[in-house]
């Protein structure tokens, strides 16, 4: 190929320009993944902590402070907690699970809600509310800062895994309506006082709007 | 190819070439913190633990653009839940693909973007501190002193505030996920003197930040000394204290690429020395005291 040249023998502008480019192009593209995350930290609900802009450390609003809760009744109109685990054997998309702390978006949260309804459920065997009741025993001065626990459901679902199916002592059940909220923590250093805000949500689905669920394979 | 213009920024008595040094230890780096899922990690442990034997492979520039191409993929899929140290993973992986495939400028082009990477990851930390709005006030680092338990020796023995009010810190903000609402406020427990603490711990990471930034951008501070002593500084205060090895291995092996690429072999020597003591952080320092207080 021809090179452009000054007549001093020396590489164009340019040519000078497009080398600069290459070579530093690691830093070019971390300067445009650090603008966009900021952008979508600022306008949408990606968490600064994550999508490559460096925010980590600078405010309370990390993936592990945010957190999902999901509401479900049961065919009998029972309101009850679910559980959920990344690693559950779910029709749907891993990543999304993973993804709902750091970035949470409705189209997320409705795709989750509908894959919920009419899934399998099992009831957990991780009793919060036994958990919470050793809790306030240890301190019972603690109590009044829950104003709205006789609010909480007594039961707590867990997806149902049909691979263990045998191990499962009680029969599986189903939900007719889920709704899922997604919360966070907000600190306030002068009163040191903990409260959540809702970030995101509700959203909600029946067995009305869901598209029934194939069941799940046996492996 | 013709070479760059570039011929002025070389210092005379370094070498054009990236070192080995450099390679084997970005090869460690990827080996050991860059994987966010199996597709990676194996792929990742098989071509660097390659690398690491033969050095026909490790100066293959082919295979780095193999790993690089993997890193951004792979990695590139998770980008909304990786940690921010795998971004700077990937874009150092380029960095050494591009060096090995320029040779007479490979040592210029890792020195420049380690340089610039590091400037810029704590530019964008500063000003996310500046933007967040929860800096100033303390709140970030009081709120992680109380319920962060990779924390909670340093802050009980600093602060005075025992370790069983920490534990109950953290129950108190798990039960809070129980029965979710707005309405329900909880105080944490705390001292004065580790809200003094928290704000003392916040200043000096904002001005260690926005120094090496300054330093680590600006043309002035290319062979300065001070520098390499605020990021190291940085490094084994920060990362002793909240444990994020990959981070404190990425930016030592980057300041170590930078060092040796400008013939500063004690700065170098340095920065590994730093990349073995940051292991220590891994040791769960929190669980030992414990148990040896109840000794």
């Amino acid at each position: 190929m021809r090179e452009t040249k000054h007549r001093w023998g020396r590489p164009s502008a340019v040519r000078n320009a497009s080398n600069v480019l290459l070579l530093l192009a690691p830093t070019f593209l971390m300067c445009a993944i650090a603008l966009r995350q900021m952008w979508l930290a600022t306008t949408d609900t990606l968490s600064p902590w994550k999508g490559g802009g460096f925010g980590m450390f600078a405010t309370v609003d990390s993936p592990g402070n945010r957190f999902v809760q999901i509401c479900g009744w049961t065919t009998a109109g029972e309101e009850v907690r679910v559980r959920l685990t990344a690693s559950m054997p779910l029709d749907i998309n891993a990543g999304l699970l993973k993804r709902l702390p750091a970035y949470p978006t409705e189209p997320d949260l409705r795709s989750l809600a509908n894959s919920l309804v009419g899934a399998e459920f099992i009831e957990s065997t991780v009793s919060e509310l036994a958990r919470r009741d050793e809790f306030f025993r240890a301190n019972p001065q603690m109590v009044s800062h829950f104003p709205t626990l006789p609010q909480h459901p007594r039961r707590t679902l867990e997806l149902m895994d049909r691979r263990r199916q045998g191990h499962y002592g009680a029969a599986s059940e189903h939900l007719q309506a889920v709704e899922i909220v997604v919360w966070r923590y907000v600190f306030h250093a002068d009163a040191r006082t903990l409260r959540i805000e809702r970030m995101l949500g509700p959203v909600a689905a029946d067995s009305s709007t869901s598209t029934p669920r194939a069941p799940q394979a046996a492996s | 190819m013709n070479d760059p213009p570039f011929d002025s920024e070389l210092p005379t008595s370094a070498s054009h070439d990236i070192g080995d040094d450099v390679l084997r230890l970005t090869a460690l780096l990827l080996i050991f913190y860059a994987g966010s899922d199996w597709l990676l990690t194996i792929p990742l442990k098989i071509a660097c633990g390659g690398a690491l034997f033969s050095s026909k492979l490790l100066r293959s520039w082919v295979l780095w653009l193999g790993i690089s191409v993997l890193v951004v993929f792979i990695d590139g899929g998770a980008w909304h839940s990786i940690d921010n140290h795998k971004y700077l993973i990937a874009y150092w992986a380029i960095c050494i693909t591009l060096a090995l495939s320029w040779p007479s400028r490979g040592s210029w082009i890792a020195s420049r973007n380690a340089s610039l990477l590091i400037g810029l990851c704590f530019f964008f930390a500063f000003l996310w501190k500046i933007l967040a709005g929860e800096y100033f006030d303390g709140s970030f680092m009081h709120r992680v002193f109380l319920t962060d338990s990779r924390v909670a020796v340093p802050a009980s023995l600093a602060g005075g505030v025992p370790i069983s009010a920490l534990s109950a810190n953290r129950s108190l903000e798990s039960m809070m996920q129980w029965s979710p609402s707005p309405d329900v406020i909880v105080e944490l427990q705390s001292s004065r003197a580790l809200s003094t603490i928290a704000i003392c711990a916040l200043y000096w990471t904002l001005l260690l930040e926005a120094l090496i930034a300054f330093l680590w951008l600006i043309p002035i501070g290319k062979n300065s000394l001070v520098k390499d002593v605020a990021l190291i500084a940085f490094i084994l205060t920060t990362y002793v204290l909240l444990p994020v090895v990959g981070f404190a291995t990425v930016l030592s092996v980057m300041g170590y690429a930078h060092a040796s690429g400008r013939g500063r072999r004690c700065v170098a020597a340095a920065y590994l020395g730093v990349v073995a003591l940051v292991q220590l952080a891994s040791v769960p320092w929190g669980g030992l005291v414990s148990r040896m207080a109840m000794a």
